[in-house]
């Protein structure tokens, strides 16, 4: 019997691109032909040596530094999970001194400075304020913290990364906790900036000290990769493990942040 | 709920570009920030080396603020630049002839888990450097379409759009680089 079907169908098939009727027809007629089976068979055989995903770049580096990072990553991610775990946890209605249940939506109104935030209590309730407003800052916090949606944790670091934050370890917790887990790179360089601006007064803590010399290392985004560098470079804070980073750093595809760790290194010879 | 977000997303990111062809390079810089990544791995999988891919990044995203004013808005701005950076490596590829990377390069590597075994990570190493002697049998184009649909996963017609070409054309280009794929992985 002569298949009515050719290699291309199956492949426009194997990469959905039939619509949902000549699906339905095709997958019937793959179960009755031996032939059409085995050529769905070799493509699904090329897609599990061939990933169907993106390549993930890792920057130019030396090979002999290259899993160091990668086992102190691991640490360094699980602890700020838990911290942003706890955060949250801390973080519930309870205990805010409000009534506030769940941050439901952020905006920023146009340039002024001004974000309104909507969020529910037993009734939703909306707010208005400027970003310098520690309660309102307590409350992005929050809309970082709970499990907002992509576009409400955007906005609420957005705000934050153009405000006067005061010192408040669930905002700092909050913003640390964004800037390694939230998937969104728009997302994470605004946490970055917020913490980069906060420091610019205070000292390093600790953690995020950690993170961003994992950042350095790890980070896929340019301009945040830049903003890690650039805090710890300002942070005074001389390391082994800062001049390990800066060793791999002046080898980032970035001509910037090479030049930058470069010249960090000078100042540490 | 996520088409809301989504239509957010993309107005947001129409008031960047407005902001950049008003001369805000600060917008721009976001707007390249939004797709540097993809960008990159794009470049990276049709030329086959990071020295190449980074080079027409970056002659991609010059060239992009060079000619941010011949932008209609008539489609994404990222599938825009993404054509731009696609034209830049297709170039590249065209006049150098692309080497395999050596080994002191970084190639094509998936980045091992946090818990992968050396042996896990030697069979990975093993993977990508055969998967860049296959791809080395495609031309560019058929290479970069590859790319695009079997590791991006766009749709055909936003294929023809990066590569300003009839959809037929990509889907032709398709099926030679699935046909050459398969034979050299076989």
């Amino acid at each position: 019997m002569k298949c009515e079907y050719t290699e291309e169908d199956l492949i426009l098939l194997f990469y959905d691109e039939v619509d949902a009727s000549e699906r339905v027809k095709l997958e019937a007629h793959i179960q009755q032909c031996p032939a059409c089976r085995k050529v769905t068979a070799e493509l699904d055989a090329l897609s599990s040596r061939v990933p169907r995903r993106p390549l993930v770049i890792e920057r130019l580096r030396p090979r002999r530094l290259r899993m160091v990072p990668l086992i102190r990553w691991a640490s360094v991610a699980a602890v700020v999970l838990l911290a942003f775990q706890l955060g949250r946890m801390m973080s519930q209605p309870h205990d805010t001194g409000a009534e506030l249940a769940r941050v439901q939506d952020v905006e920023l109104v146009g340039q002024t400075g001004l974000v309104r935030v909507q969020y529910d209590a037993v009734h939703p309730r909306t707010t208005e304020g400027t970003v310098d407003d520690a309660d309102m800052q307590q409350l992005l916090g929050q809309a970082l913290s709970f499990d907002s949606s992509p576009l409400s944790r955007m906005r609420a670091a957005r705000a934050l990364s153009m405000a006067q934050i005061s010192p408040n370890p669930s905002v700092t917790s909050a913003l640390e906790g964004i800037l390694v887990t939230d998937p969104n790179a728009a997302t994470r360089l605004h946490a970055m900036k917020a913490l980069q601006q906060l420091h610019e007064t205070t000292p390093l803590s600790a953690s995020l000290r950690d993170i961003l010399l994992d950042l350095v290392v790890k980070e896929p985004n340019t301009a945040i990769r830049m903003r890690a560098l650039d805090t710890l470079t300002r942070s005074d804070v001389a390391s082994m493990e800062l001049a390990h980073v800066l060793e791999v750093a002046a080898t980032d595809l970035n001509p910037h942040i090479r030049f930058q760790a470069e010249s960090a290194l000078v100042e540490f010879d | 709920m996520r088409r809301r977000v989504k239509d957010a997303m993309e107005a947001n990111e129409t008031d960047l570009v407005r902001s950049a062809m008003d001369g805000d390079a600060h917008a721009f810089g976001e707007l390249i920030q939004i797709y540097d990544t993809r960008t990159l791995q794009i470049a990276f999988g049709i030329t086959g080396n990071m020295a190449d891919a980074e080079d027409a990044w970056q002659d991609g995203v010059v060239k992009a603020y060079t000619q941010l004013s011949s932008f209609r808005m008539e489609s994404r701005f990222g599938t825009w630049l993404t054509r731009i950076v696609i034209n830049q490596a297709l170039n590249i590829k065209r006049r150098r002839k692309v080497h395999v990377a050596d080994e002191g390069d970084a190639v094509f590597e998936t980045l091992p888990s946090y818990d992968a075994s050396p042996e896990d990570i030697l069979e990975t190493q093993h993977l990508s450097d055969h998967i860049v002697d296959s791809m080395e049998a495609l031309s560019a184009r058929e290479r970069a379409v590859f790319v695009l649909k079997h590791m991006h996963g766009f749709k055909l017609r936003e294929i023809a759009v990066m590569l300003d070409c009839a959809e037929g054309t990509v889907k032709n280009y398709l099926f030679r680089a699935v046909r050459k794929m398969r034979t050299s992985l076989s």
